[in-house]
């Protein structure tokens, strides 16, 4: 059965998760991942740019943008531009289309991705992503302070076609206007731009890498990296959705995960080995929905430090690491 | 021709007359020369200083384009008692090759401060077993006699492995030992399997890149340690 999902940069998206780090699509089906089999994924682009942005500037960016998750020495995903086209995005036509399209409804919303996957494999058929041209856009080397970088945010809805949901690794403000503004993130996945002008989200993070090589992993990935695992509860009762960082104090590395187990559970693969510090904190800085569809997700408690440094041990997962946290 | 002749009819005249003089004179064997020592075996126990670890913060990509720290940490493994066996084999009067296994305990320390949403301080800790081998070169000064301090050099490298419990390997790497000591003989003996035991105390520094250490460089670290030796 195949099944259509959409996903939204800035406000919105819908996944299922599952109990494994960063986050993954899955199918709601079983554990099956969102994702390409083989490794290999064709994508057209639309021939039309966006003012500031032609047909061949956009090519360009989104070419670097797909290169730079097919030079993750640790993944094996690789894609290949099948040329120009005239088919719009968001058709279920069988082709992973990318392109501009006017969305002044969504006024919060940079781009999009959408995938049609077979439900029971979670085996991509198509994906599509579209580039909101109500806001304006710098395709340039070097960005433009007054524009949105089109090579960052499609390094972003390029980690959603290949089936990585969001990263909650960030800090964000209220804006008094209405919606969010993010002080700092530490992965190109996490779900709200750092801004006009920034072009950090060209470089992917550690968080994006672990996730983009646990879903396809290269050969002897899973052997050299480790992982960490444990529970979040509160009161004695499990803590659903506590977003679980775990932080390399020797490399400055920060990858993430969610408690999504029944009994608070999460595991962070794809880790160098060695030890780390976890810290817990509430998914209180964008949309909870921008992550998963869960009813009973908490963040009624204080960020909190496991009290022991855990590890990760090469090839495999460490000892269950038990956090305790209290209500703010 | 004739040569040839004589000396082997000197030969065989020869050999039964020492065989005579052996049989009538019989005088007392000389002592044996002790034989060489081939070994030394040494256990010991001793202190490895600590060190600092090179501070990593967990840092956000701020939209302003700084750094934003979701909070800082400066880490440091805590001083430990290793014990360590050596197997040291004279290379000649002066220099021996050394092998060395060693296991340590230390406990690596990180202090957190600064949370972005106010998590109190505090430091988080774990211990971890620390394996060595190594092997190296030992150059002593003077001659080993009984009751006679004996200075010397020492220095090698090897591989370290960092393990956490159940024997799940984190890391592997590599130390480099330097330094000097003492051995004192407390006894020499000619004969019997032992031939000497004695005390043996090292000082140095431990350099080691992986297992705890830092990605950046090695980590340094003051050792010292007390031995007692046996030579075989």
């Amino acid at each position: 059965m195949m099944r259509r999902l959409l996903l939204l940069i800035v406000v919105c998206g819908v996944l299922t998760g599952r109990v494994d780090a960063y986050s993954h699509f899955g199918t709601g089906a079983g554990d099956a991942l969102v994702h390409w089999d083989p490794a290999l994924a064709r994508w057209f682009a639309t021939n039309r740019g966006a003012p500031g942005v032609s047909a061949g500037d956009f090519q360009a960016a989104l070419l670097r943008a797909f290169q730079t998750w097919q030079d993750v020495p640790t993944a094996t995903i690789e894609f290949s531009f099948a040329g120009f086209t005239s088919v719009e995005p968001f058709e279920e036509d069988g082709l992973s289309v990318i392109g501009f399209q006017d969305h002044p409804e969504m006024d919060r919303v940079l781009g999009a991705t959408t995938f049609v996957f077979d439900d029971t494999t979670g085996a991509l058929v198509e994906a599509d992503i579209f580039f909101n041209s109500m806001f304006e856009w710098s395709a340039g080397t070097g960005g433009d302070p007054n524009r949105f970088d089109l090579q960052s945010v499609a390094v972003h809805e390029i980690g959603h076609f290949i089936g990585l949901g969001h990263s909650a690794i960030g800090e964000t403000e209220v804006m008094p206007q209405g919606g969010r503004r993010v002080l700092g993130s530490a992965a190109v996945m996490f779900p709200i731009s750092l801004g006009r002008g920034s072009i950090a989200d060209r470089t992917l993070q550690p968080d994006d890498i672990a996730g983009v090589s646990d879903l396809y992993p290269a050969a002897g990935f899973d052997s050299s990296t480790g992982g960490v695992r444990g529970r979040v509860r509160k009161g004695g009762a499990p803590v659903i959705g506590a977003h679980i960082i775990a932080f390399n104090p020797r490399t400055g590395a920060l990858v993430g995960g969610f408690a999504l187990g029944a009994d608070g559970d999460f595991q962070i693969l794809g880790l160098a080995p060695g030890p780390y510090v976890l810290r817990v904190e509430p998914l209180d800085d964008a949309d909870i929905d921008s992550f998963f569809d869960l009813p009973n997700v908490d963040i009624d408690f204080l960020v909190t430090y496991h009290p022991r440094l855990v590890a990760a041990p090469s090839g495999g997962v460490g000892d269950r690491a038990d956090i305790t946290v209290r209500s703010k | 021709m004739k040569r040839v002749v004589f000396g082997v009819l000197f030969f065989v005249s020869f050999t039964p007359f020492v065989s005579l003089v052996s049989a009538q004179a019989k005088p007392p064997a000389p002592p044996r020369a002790p034989s060489a020592p081939r070994f030394d075996v040494s256990i010991g126990a001793g202190i490895l200083g600590g060190s600092s670890l090179d501070g990593a913060n967990a840092d956000l990509r701020g939209r302003t384009g700084g750094p934003l720290a979701l909070f800082t940490t400066s880490s440091r493994i805590a001083g430990s008692v290793p014990l360590e066996a050596r197997w040291t084999f004279p290379l000649g009067p002066r220099y021996a090759l050394e092998f060395r296994a060693g296991w340590a305990r230390p406990e690596l320390r990180t202090k957190i401060d600064g949370d972005f949403e106010g998590a109190p301080p505090q430091t988080v800790a774990e211990r971890f077993d620390l394996y060595t081998l190594d092997v190296g070169l030992l150059m002593v000064f003077r001659e080993t006699r009984p009751r006679t301090m004996v200075p010397f050099i020492s220095g090698g490298a090897g591989y370290a492995a960092t393990v956490h419990e159940g024997l799940t390997l984190l890391e592997n790497g590599v130390v480099y030992r330097g330094g000097g000591g003492f051995k004192y003989p407390l006894s020499v003996r000619r004969q019997g399997r032992v031939k000497g035991m004695g005390i043996r105390g090292d000082a140095g520094l431990v350099f080691m890149t992986g297992g705890a250490a830092t990605d950046s460089g090695a980590t340094r670290q003051g050792a010292a340690s007390g031995s007692l030796y046996l030579t075989f």
